[in-house]
C-alpha cells in the first residue's frame, strides 16, 4: 500500500539518518572536519610545516587552507651555496604537489590584504576565507624606508638582496662571475634581529670561496653594523683570519650609512668603499600582513606571542610563526619550523578541547658552510621558561671544533631532510 | 652492543646502570601494558612536538631520507630512529649525553634533555613504523618566482 503519509514519513527517517552519518568524519569525507578550519597565511618552512603537522596530529580532523602568492618553494638555507657555485637555484626549488596530495592541505595561489579579526575573516585579492584559528607566517619584510634608492625592483637589478632566495640570488651569482678579478665585491650585515643569523658571515665565506677557485685578486668586503660576528664568532673570524686571509675584509661596527647607486660606492661612519658588485642586505621586520593586521606594536617591528601556543599577544585566535615572531632566538628554517610544531600540537590540544604541552622543547641544529663542501654547526636545545615566559637556551649546546668535509655531509643531510619534513 | 676494550666495557656498563635508574625512577611513569610502553596525554602531546624537533636531521617521525634503502649513517643517510629498539636508543643518547659516545652534535642536544624526556623520545622513536623515505625532487624555478 502506497501510503504517502508513510513514505514522507521513511524518507524523513532516512533523512535523518543520514544527517546522523554526516556528522561522523570517519563516514562523510565531504563535511566540513568536526575540529574546525585553520588557515595558514604564508606557505615558508613555517607556514608549510605547521600545516602538515595539524594534519597529520588531528587526523585529518581539522581542515587547513594555506594563502601562498608563489607556486614554488625556494629554500633560504643552502642559497648561500649558489653565490658559492656549488648549487643552483634549481636545486633549492620545490613544488607543494607532495603536500598537498600526502596530508589533504588546500592551497590557494592569492595575497592576503586584511584580517577581520571579530569576525574570524581574512580578504584575498580573490575572495574571503574565515576560519576557526589563523597562523600567520610571512617571513621578513624588507625595510627600505632610509634607503629609497635601493627600494625600486630596477635598482635591487643593480644592487641585489639576495636575502630572500630566488631570481636576485641567480641575478648576484651572474654578477660575480661578470666581475673582473681584482674586483671588489661588498655587502653588509643589517643590525640584528634579522633572518639567519650566521648567514651574512656564510655569504661572505661563499664568494670568498668562489674567489679563491676562480678570481684569486678579488677582495670581499663585509661591512658589519654590530659590534661583531654575532653567530659562530669565534669559528667564522677563524676562517676570515685563517682560510680566507687577505681575502676577506671583516669591519665590525661599520654600519652603512650612505649607497651611492650609480657608481656603486658605500659610506659608512669611518670608511667610503667603492664596489664592483654591491650586495645590501636591507633592515628587517614582520612581515606586511602582520604589520597590517596589528600583529606588531607602533615602535617594535615584531610579534608578541605567547610561546605555549604562538597566539598573538594583540589579536585573540591569531598565531605568529617564524621569523616575524619577537622571540629573541634565531630567526632560522629549523627555529621556523619548531615554532610552527609546537603551534599545530597546541592549536590541536585547543580545538579538541584540551590543553597544550606546558613546558615546549625543541632542538635547532644550524649548519653554515663555508667553501663547497666544509660546514660547521651550532646546536642548541631551547625549553620553556615559566618564569620567563619564554623558550630560553638550555644546557649542553655548542658549535663544531672547526669546519670540516663530515660536517658538509650532514649539513646537506640536514636540508634533504627538512625539505622532506616541511614539503611532503 | 658488542664492547670488548676496557674503556668501553667501562662506559657500556655505566650505561646499564643509567638504564637501570631510568627503569626504576622513570619507567613507572609510563604505563606499560602487553609489553607496549604507553604514555600519559601529557606526555604523549610533551614528546611529539620535540621529536618533531628532531625531523630537520632525522626525518618525519624518525624516517630520515635515505639514499638507497636503509644503509648506514652517511653523508646522505642520517640514522633512521623509527623502528629503532627503545633500549638501543636509549643506549645511545646517554652514552651521548654522558661522553662515553663520541659525537660531532648529538652530545650537545642530548645534555640539553632531561633523563625522562630521553626516555619518552626513545620510546617514541621505537615505536614509529620505518618506511624508506625519498629524498625531495626539486624543480626548475619559474620564471614569474618573485
Amino acid at each position: 500500500m502506497a501510503d504517502p503519509l508513510n513514505r514522507r514519513t521513511f524518507i524523513k527517517a532516512v533523512g535523518a539518518t543520514g544527517l546522523l552519518l554526516a556528522s561522523r568524519p570517519s563516514l562523510a569525507m565531504a563535511s566540513k572536519p568536526p575540529l574546525g578550519r585553520v588557515v595558514i597565511v604564508g606557505g615558508g618552512y613555517a607556514g608549510a610545516t605547521a600545516a602538515k603537522y595539524l594534519r597529520l596530529w588531528s587526523m585529518g580532523s581539522i581542515e587547513v587552507i594555506v594563502v601562498e602568492a608563489n607556486s614554488q618553494f625556494v629554500s633560504c638555507p643552502m642559497s648561500n651555496l649558489v653565490l658559492g657555485g656549488s648549487k643552483t637555484i634549481h636545486d633549492l626549488t620545490f613544488a607543494y604537489d607532495a603536500l598537498k596530495a600526502n596530508h589533504g592541505i588546500v592551497f590557494r595561489h592569492d595575497t592576503v590584504t586584511a584580517i577581520d579579526a571579530a569576525a574570524k575573516k581574512i580578504s584575498l585579492l580573490g575572495g574571503t576565507l574565515s576560519y576557526d584559528r589563523l597562523i600567520v607566517a610571512p617571513g621578513v619584510d624588507f625595510n627600505y624606508q632610509d634607503w629609497p634608492m635601493l627600494a625600486s625592483a630596477e635598482a635591487q637589478k643593480q644592487v641585489p638582496h639576495a636575502w630572500k632566495a630566488g631570481w636576485q640570488t641567480v641575478n648576484l651569482r651572474r654578477q660575480l662571475e661578470a666581475m673582473p678579478d681584482g674586483g671588489v665585491f661588498v655587502m653588509n650585515v643589517p643590525k640584528a634581529p634579522y633572518r639567519c643569523p650566521p648567514g651574512p658571515y656564510e655569504r661572505a665565506c661563499q664568494v670568498a670561496s668562489y674567489f679563491k677557485q676562480h678570481k684569486a685578486k678579488s677582495k670581499v668586503i663585509v661591512l658589519d653594523a654590530n659590534a661583531e660576528i654575532i653567530s659562530k664568532k669565534g669559528l667564522f673570524a677563524k676562517v676570515f683570519n685563517e682560510t680566507y686571509a687577505g681575502m676577506i675584509d671583516y669591519r665590525p661596527d661599520n654600519a652603512i650609512t650612505n649607497v651611492n647607486l650609480a657608481s656603486k660606492t658605500v659610506s659608512t661612519e669611518f670608511d667610503t668603499v667603492k664596489a664592483d658588485v654591491l650586495n645590501f642586505i636591507p633592515p628587517q621586520r614582520a612581515g606586511k600582513i602582520a604589520q597590517v593586521a596589528g600583529l606588531t606594536e607602533k615602535d617594535y617591528p615584531w610579534c608578541d606571542v605567547n610561546f605555549l601556543t604562538y597566539e598573538s599577544k594583540l589579536v585573540p585566535n591569531v598565531h605568529v610563526l617564524g621569523d616575524s615572531v619577537a622571540a629573541g632566538l634565531p630567526k632560522s628554517a629549523h627555529m621556523a619550523t619548531n615554532q610552527a610544531k609546537v603551534c599545530a600540537s597546541a592549536i590541536v590540544q585547543i580545538l579538541s578541547g584540551h590543553l597544550p604541552d606546558a613546558a615546549p622543547v625543541f632542538a635547532n641544529t644550524c649548519y653554515s658552510f663555508i667553501n663547497d663542501n666544509a660546514a660547521m654547526h651550532v646546536a642548541n636545545v631551547y625549553r620553556y621558561d615559566a618564569g620567563k615566559k619564554m623558550m630560553v637556551s638550555a644546557e649542553g649546546g655548542g658549535v663544531s671544533v672547526s669546519p670540516n668535509e663530515k660536517e658538509g655531509g650532514y649539513a646537506q643531510a640536514w636540508a634533504n631532510n627538512i625539505w622532506a619534513d616541511t614539503l611532503s | 652492543m658488542q664492547q670488548t676494550t676496557g674503556p668501553m666495557k667501562t662506559a657500556s656498563s655505566s650505561w646499564l646502570l643509567l638504564i637501570g635508574l631510568i627503569t626504576s625512577s622513570l619507567w613507572p611513569a609510563l604505563g606499560h601494558a602487553d609489553g607496549v610502553f604507553a604514555f600519559t596525554a601529557e606526555q604523549a602531546t610533551h614528546v611529539r612536538a620535540l621529536a618533531a624537533s628532531c625531523a630537520a636531521c632525522h626525518g618525519t617521525l624518525g624516517n630520515a631520507v635515505v639514499k638507497e634503502g636503509n644503509g648506514p649513517p652517511s653523508e646522505e643517510n642520517n640514522p633512521v630512529l623509527a623502528g629503532r629498539s627503545r633500549e638501543d636508543l636509549l643506549s645511545k643518547l646517554l652514552g651521548f649525553r654522558d661522553g662515553s659516545r663520541k659525537a660531532t652534535i648529538m652530545h650537545q642536544h642530548s645534555k640539553g634533555l632531561s633523563l625522562e624526556e630521553i626516555a619518552l623520545l626513545a620510546t617514541h622513536f621505537s615505536q614509529q613504523k620505518p618506511i624508506n623515505q625519498p629524498r625531495l625532487q626539486p624543480q626548475a624555478l619559474k620564471a614569474e618566482h618573485g
